[in-house]
């Protein structure tokens, strides 16, 4: 586990953190964030996928690029880096967020593409972050699918944490198992943590996060020192954990004992985490999705058909149900 | 809910194998399968979260709650196998539960059973590993099964073979990582062919090993 939370940092802007950026206030159906630590475990390949099949459905689907370093969905669709990309929001260049979304080759799919590389990756004000997640979840499309990039960084946390369903792709590797538990925690405590403006409890809530290892037997007992400063506190905090049901895709999955992984990381998930883990299906693996980016056209462009066809689907159709949306994928 | 529940370690089967009470034989069996998977050696789940202590500590447990549910209905159709399985014993290095098992049921004889059988040997274990592309010591880091004992499995050299509690679970995990279709039916094949071409003081004397 890693031993340090981002958001510990001292910053003049720590007061205002404790805006909720989730916007709870409204419920944006539709709106999907995908993460998961590891890089190269395929986040981008299957955000995009699902995207293109949502919009073979004929919804109308806004795919956004969260990569903060290393945007490149516009790769996966086979297009050019856009002219204005999300770096001119971050730098005020652009005040509304529907100026950035483009067409793509896929009819009813419009991209926001990421930031351009800048020699220092953009340091996001809370402000900033707010102003960004208010415009999209007005964004008239029936679905929003953001892309986030690899690792546990606290703005990737937030992103991830403001859609309506998580959904973390893993694939059969100790690194990306790794990663994937050390992503979700990071996301709960840091949903935690901003809960509450008290220094106590903010204490207690990093402290047991930077223990190394999380008590194996109830790995909420952390909360009883909550209950103990605020016993109103802890009992939210536990609603909130109960709420918490991220979404595991296992990607790349070469046979059925890999894809039984996502089943045994629900339990682990839920025993040794504390939260629930809900997996909703293994992608198969597949040479041509590679084939198909140097092709520089979507894989499932290419392949509508094909082997992982069935598998993104079945994932779509089981993410559109936990969304209430009826949806014949 | 959280705060009524101070007892460190569960005790009642049903809580450990994470169902409600009065679940049907096949949702205990289906209950404990998953569970098994999930902390087997070869398990990828908890990876830096659970010890390998833990690991064995939640494995002897989740045994336990499956005998406690399922050990009557045994006792009534086949008293043989209900006999008390040696859960207490230490479990030593590399020992994964389902070697105890097949442990307990060897001693007593056990009616026979239904195991599906497919025939393998040393040297599809070597052409399914070069078809991967990898070294015996890739395989052994991929399995964190030893090096000289993937070399004694491959060559069926029968001295150097692991012990026979430990060789099928060993051929299952290897298989497994390989991508075999059928890894159990083939272990079974596997263990079939070098078991019986081991002599039997061999077999005696390695047994007696693992008996302390």
């Amino acid at each position: 586990m890693s031993s340090v939370l981002p958001f510990i940092v001292r910053s003049p802007e720590s007061e205002n953190e404790a805006v909720d950026l989730r916007l709870r206030r409204t419920v944006r159906p539709g709106f999907w964030s995908v993460g998961g630590g590891k890089g190269g475990s395929g986040k981008s390949f299957l955000t995009t996928s699902l995207a293109i099949g949502l919009a073979a459905q004929r919804r109308t689907v806004l795919l956004v690029d969260g990569d903060l370093g290393g945007a490149n969905l516009h790769t996966c669709l086979g297009m050019d880096l856009p002219e204005a990309t999300l770096s001119d929001f971050w730098d005020h260049r652009a005040d509304a967020l529907a100026d950035l979304a483009v067409d793509t080759p896929v009819p009813g799919l419009q991209l926001i593409s990421g930031a351009r590389d800048d020699l220092d990756a953009p340091q996001l004000k809370h402000m900033q972050k707010l102003r960004f997640l208010s415009q999209l979840r007005a964004m008239p499309h029936e679905h929003i699918l953001l892309d986030l990039g690899a690792g546990s960084g606290g703005h990737t946390l937030d992103f991830f944490l403001a859609a309506e369903q998580h959904v973390v792709v893993t694939v059969p590797e100790p690194t990306a198992v790794e990663n994937t538990y050390r992503f979700l925690r990071g996301a709960l405590y840091r949903l935690l943590y901003f809960m509450t403006g008290s220094t106590r409890v903010r204490g207690i809530i990093q402290r047991h996060f930077n223990s190394r290892k999380p008590a194996p037997e109830n790995p909420l007992d952390f909360l009883k020192d909550v209950a103990a400063v605020d016993a109103a506190l802890a009992h939210e905090m536990l609603r909130e954990i109960g709420a918490f049901r991220p979404r595991l895709v296992v990607n790349m999955a070469r046979n059925e004992a890999e894809t039984r992984l996502g089943e045994s990381m629900e339990i682990v998930a839920r025993r040794h985490l504390g939260f629930g883990l809900d997996y909703v299906g293994a992608v198969g693996w597949d040479l041509g999705v590679s084939d198909a980016l140097r092709a520089r056209t979507a894989y499932l462009t290419a392949h509508p058909g094909g082997r992982l066809a069935h598998d993104i689907a079945r994932i779509g159709r089981q993410l559109a149900q936990g969304g209430q949306l009826s949806l014949d994928l | 809910m959280l705060f009524d529940d101070d007892s460190p370690t569960p005790k009642d089967p049903h809580q450990v194998l994470g169902i409600s009470p009065g679940s049907s034989v096949e949702a205990v069996t289906a209950a404990y399968e998953r569970l098994r998977r999930t902390y087997a050696t070869d398990s990828l789940a908890g990876y830096s979260l659970i010890s390998n202590r833990e690991r064995e500590d939640q494995l002897r447990a989740i045994e336990r709650a499956y005998v406690a549910l399922t050990g009557g209905e045994r006792k009534a159709s086949a008293p043989v196998t209900s006999a008390p399985r040696p859960l207490a014993a230490p479990v030593k290095r590399h020992v994964f539960l389902e070697s105890a098992l097949e442990e307990a049921e060897a001693r007593a004889p056990a009616p026979p059973r239904q195991v599906p059988f497919q025939a393998c040997d040393g040297a599809t274990l070597r052409q399914m590993r070069l078809q991967q592309g990898w070294s015996v010591a890739d395989l052994a880091g991929r399995t964190k099964i030893q090096k000289s004992h993937i070399e004694a499995l491959e060559e069926e050299r029968v001295k150097r073979l692991p012990a026979p509690v430990y060789l099928k679970g060993y051929i299952r995990t290897l298989l497994q990582e390989l991508g075999a279709e059928n890894p159990s039916a083939m272990a079974e094949g596997y263990a079939a062919r070098v078991l019986k071409s081991a002599p039997p003081e061999t077999r005696e004397r390695r047994w007696s090993l693992f008996k302390a």
